[in-house]
């Protein structure tokens, strides 16, 4: 009996010493003299903010940082609606521009940029997209792509030549090179993550951004207007197009994650996968001298329609409940600056949305710069803020019935439900969007 | 039955047992290695190079990389987390000991039984409340006491949420204990709290040790909650870390099985030390109750 | 003694409730009682203001798909995973009474218990991903080879396997403990009057670890509508929402999409359904203990 008291007892006394020691959390640091900034990142760009802040800390030694990761947008947005009903907002963030961002500057979540100067130096763009109410919510840190990224080396041994000026230029080429791949010897060339949210809608939205956008520009503020639907002909093609690469895609593409993708592309198994630019960063932290390649869309039956799909990608902002504005600020700058977006790209071998840099662009990315710097394709926007709040899962729960199985008309009937349900529920946000449009 | 038959019968029976022995090792062995293969697993990915880990993870290591430990080490700042966890848990059971041994005593001994009766069921009521429940009002509750970012604060939400079945668990216990003691005491004309604290609470070390172990594990591997309260980095637990380990370095199957080894071992070290302990205490919370 | 006297209220003694009393009802009791009052609005869980739309939110989701796919998952995991781990749990139990090493196997079953469930899943999603997948193709399974997890028609069982092998050691221990409290001799008695075996178990085991039984049901059910942390790191609900349970869905109804009033209203739900199962199953399993003795 004694020993469970005397246990108690030096139990409790650790517990005293322990308190003072961690005492509560949110005075920590808060001894004046160093301040930290809370930054909620996307984790693909962690490693860039990281690298610029260690920079940036040799001239503010009085600064810290307290990067938050999370692993999709979904999981950022989840966890952002958390932090606002908690009142834990972070100091900054960094995420995909998009709808949402939006909805936090119109909710006041956000320090609009305006008055920073900041913005002067980025590139031009479709500066819409990172506006709200004639002011800036978000800093674009790169320009995101979305494309084809395959092993060279594969492709090479297959027998194609691919450089700034030899890409498939329309689907039936693609097909080709498909084919020329399978007489090679590689059973299934394209690799898909049908866990991964991102890869299993990559072919989706690439093929709304470069055909559907093409045929008419302003297709989803028609859709919202109920002139188009998602089981209409123009989306149900969609599926038309991705059924005839189905037998180019291995049968167990559901049960892969993103690592299955980047197992089966570095290894050559399936050299071809579909995603944004910076999935490149990501195979070089596991292949640092593999010959990879970043190839433009080509889904359109017309070479003459091709385009790129480029846009701002991901933004850092500034939350307006910040107790440290200034230092938010002054870090933003520096990650705006020459050096700080040279830091920051050259750590996530992304393309920078920056004025001025001096980033070594990765090889990865040769066939895309060529084309940006010399307008070779016309440009297709991503519109991504075009999107209601949580489309992005909907159209990741359609695409893997899909895989699944499920016949395109069935999967299209419960897109359109799910998507009038996400109207139903956000009745505010889809008058806004109406309302602010400006047709194309 | 007559005595020839009933020799036979035994004799089949003893050679059924002996091959039913056997059987049964058979399968409890094989059982084993079902239960240890994802451990065996997953050790095996934590000391392969990047490279290896990635293409050929499921075969056995070609080369041994223990520097993997040190880098997931360093990226979780494992000091850091294993302290939060630490005293979380070990605040959080001491608290929940200290106010439901309290409540448990007076529910199961006041002579006032009706009235305790009540408030006992109305305890009891509490663990049929799933969190999921209370998701959206706690958040903001928490937010609105300011105990959001904070290790006390998470403490103090636990004094609240495990009440219930330590108080069913500690009312359950107290009313098996022979009474006589206590009268004794009452009539000596000791006070309550004395009598709590030298008589009643060293005969409550059973079911003591039994409350500790059970909201001792929760509390050690609670994560929805946490993740949605504590969003400094310098706050993570063990949970958090695994969670956001996976999400920034998941695709690097080397980082992060050494980081899913890391964080596994203090609570299996915890269960091979206390292992006696920890069955029987399971064993008996769930009997009792 | 004047009983009168000792039965009447003591403040002195009430204030030992007192901090119990306080810390549950501010983090249970409020927080019930508000999630409640919230599936009574259409909160969205940010904004200052909300409408007070009575039972719509309730009306609405009895014949919302989107909420009763999950609904179903939840019950059929619950259900699924219940008959494993008891099974497994009881089986486990009985064949280690008489094997050597006993303890050391009972160590290791339990061992996974242990564990946070968010670790388990990850680990297992991994294993789903590589090795089983690399031994059903050995084997020639499909299903295994094109990873499991990835099966709309699988992704569920695959977590109820996963949770029975995490849980099962749980089970076991309990099942042990009941029955220590069996008579070898009974056994043996009966036995010898020639019963057989599974009426030696019927007769003579069972109403001796009914009460193992009765606790374990309850738990087991109670914690499969309680899961979550498994299966969003096993699955996070995929493929599509082949495995999404319930709580998956209050939590992103609440955050993701925004509408905190009908998560609070699926929330209710998940609460009366467990309230429910808990009164049906202790009046059930009561009746037999009392059938049996």
């Amino acid at each position: 009996m004694k020993s469970v008291l005397k246990m108690f007892v030096s139990l409790l006394v650790i517990l005293l010493i322990a308190v003072p020691v961690f005492a509560n959390g949110s005075t920590e640091g808060g001894n004046g003299d160093t301040k930290t900034i809370t930054f909620l990142s996307l984790s693909t760009q962690g490693n860039g903010i990281k690298a610029a802040f260690e920079e940036y800390q040799k001239t503010h030694p009085d600064v810290e940082l307290d990067l938050v990761p999370c692993t999709t947008v979904t999981d950022f947005e989840t966890v952002m609606t958390g932090y606002i009903a908690a009142g834990t907002l972070p100091d900054m963030y960094l995420t995909q521009i998009g709808a949402v961002q939006q909805e936090y500057a119109a909710n006041g979540y956000v320090r609009m940029l305006g008055d920073t100067g900041v913005m002067e130096n980025v590139v031009p763009g479709d500066s819409e997209t990172i506006m709200y109410n004639g002011d800036y919510f978000t800093f674009p840190l790169i320009t995101e792509g979305v494309a084809i990224t395959v092993n060279n080396e594969v492709i090479k041994e297959a027998g194609i030549v691919l450089d700034e000026t030899h890409y498939p230029r329309c689907f039936s080429e693609f097909l080709e090179m498909l084919d020329q791949l399978v007489a090679a010897g590689i059973q299934y060339p394209i690799a898909i993550a049908g866990k991964d949210a991102s890869s299993v809608t990559s072919f989706a939205f690439q093929y709304i951004y470069q055909v559907i956008y093409g045929k008419d520009p302003n297709w989803y503020a028609n859709l919202l207007r109920g002139e188009h639907t998602w089981n209409d002909e123009l989306y149900l093609d969609m599926f038309e197009k991705y059924g005839q690469l189905k037998p180019y895609i291995s049968p167990n593409c559901l049960g892969m994650d993103q690592n299955g993708v980047y197992r089966a592309v570095i290894s050559g198994e399936s050299p071809i996968m579909f995603g944004a630019l910076n999935v490149v960063a990501s195979i070089r932290q596991i292949a640092p001298d593999l010959d990879v390649l970043c190839l433009p869309s080509c889904f359109t039956d017309d070479p003459a329609d091709q385009t790129i799909i480029l846009g701002y990608g991901d933004g850092v902002s500034i939350c307006s409940t910040t107790d440290i504005p200034d230092v938010c600020i002054d870090f933003l700058k520096y990650l705006a600056s020459d050096e700080g977006s040279t830091i920051y790209g050259n750590a996530t071998q992304s393309i920078l949305a920056t004025k001025e840099n001096h980033v070594n662009s990765d090889p990865a990315n040769d066939i895309v710069t060529y084309i940006m710097q010399n307008e070779t394709l016309p440009v297709s926007p991503m519109y991504s803020r075009q999107w209601i709040p949580g489309v992005k899962e909907v159209m990741k729960t359609a695409q893997q019935n899909w895989f699944a199985g499920a016949d395109a008309q069935t999967v299209c009937d419960e897109i359109q439900a799910q998507h009038d349900r996400l109207v139903a529920a956000n009745p505010d946000w889809v008058k806004n969007f109406l309302d602010t449009y400006t047709e194309k | 039955m007559t005595s020839i038959d009933y020799q036979k019968y035994n004799k089949r029976m003893k050679m059924f047992k002996v091959g039913r022995k056997a059987g049964v090792q058979i399968v409890m062995t094989l059982l084993a290695i079902v239960i240890l293969y994802p451990f065996v697993m997953a050790l095996g990915v934590s000391v392969k190079s990047p490279m290896e880990a990635l293409l050929s993870p499921e075969t056995f290591p070609t080369e041994f990389h223990f520097e993997n430990y040190a880098e997931a080490w360093e990226i979780m700042d494992y000091p850091t987390i294993f302290l939060n966890t630490t005293f979380i848990t070990v605040a959080g059971v001491l608290g929940i000991v200290f106010i439901t041994g309290l409540a448990g005593y007076v529910i199961a001994w006041s002579r006032c039984k009706r009235f305790y009766n009540f408030i006992y069921v109305f305890f009891l009521c509490g663990m049929m409340v799933p969190f999921y429940t209370a998701l959206v009002p706690l958040v903001k509750l928490m937010s609105d006491l300011h105990l959001t970012n904070s290790r006390l604060g998470m403490v103090i939400y636990y004094w609240g949420r495990n009440v219930p079945m330590a108080v069913f668990l500690y009312v359950g216990f107290i009313r098996g204990i022979s009474g006589e003691i206590m009268e004794a005491a009452e009539i000596d004309g000791a006070n309550r709290w004395s009598i709590y604290w030298r008589i009643m609470f060293p005969l409550m070390k059973p079911i003591t040790s039994t409350i500790l172990i059970l909201d001792g594990m929760s509390l050690w591997n609670d994560f929805l909650f946490p993740r949605m309260m504590l969003t400094k980095s310098a706050l993570r637990t063990i949970s958090l870390s695994q969670y956001y380990f996976t999400g920034e370095l998941g695709t690097q199957y080397h980082l992060a099985f050494s980081a899913y080894i890391l964080t596994m071992l203090p609570i299996m070290i915890a269960y091979f030390c206390l292992q006696k302990y920890i069955i029987k205490g399971v064993a008996s919370g769930a009997v009792k109750g | 003694m004047d009983l009168s006297k000792r039965n009447r209220f003591s403040f002195s003694e009430f204030l030992f409730v007192v901090p119990a009393l306080v810390f549950y009802l501010v983090f249970v009791v409020y927080p019930l009682l508000g999630g409640i009052f919230y599936s009574l609005t259409d909160w969205n869980g940010i904004s200052p203001g909300f409408n007070f739309i009575g039972l719509d939110n309730y009306i609405n989701l009895a014949h919302d798909e989107y909420v009763l796919g999950p609904l179903w998952n939840s019950v059929i995991f619950a259900f699924v995973s219940m008959i494993l781990l008891n099974v497994f749990g009881l089986l486990f139990a009985v064949g280690l009474d008489n094997v050597a090493g006993k303890s050391f196997y009972r160590a290791l079953f339990y061992l996974p218990s242990v564990l946070g469930s968010l670790i388990v899943g990850y680990i297992f999603s991994f294993l789903f991903t590589v090795p089983f997948s690399e031994f059903g193709k050995m084997i020639g399974w499909e299903a295994l080879a094109n990873n499991a997890l990835g099966d709309p028609d699988l992704a569920l069982a695959m977590g109820c396997f996963v949770a029975t092998w995490k849980g099962v050691g749980w089970y076991m221990v309990i099942y042990i403990a009941g029955l220590q409290n069996v008579d070898r001799s009974l056994h043996e008695a009966a036995i010898i009057d020639g019963a057989s075996a599974w009426k030696r178990f019927w007769s003579v085991t069972f109403p001796l670890i009914a009460p193992a039984f009765t606790i374990n049901m309850i738990l087991s059910v109670e914690r499969a509508f309680k899961e979550y942390d498994l299966m969003f790191s096993l699955t996070g609900g995929g493929p599509g929402r082949a495995s999404e349970l319930l709580s998956m869905t209050i939590y992103n109804e609440s955050f993701t999409n925004k509408r905190a009033g009908y998560g609070s209203a699926l929330g209710v739900i998940l609460f009366l359904i467990i309230v429910a199962v808990t009164l049906i199953q202790l009046a059930m399993l009561r009746r037999r203990e009392n059938d049996i003795n």
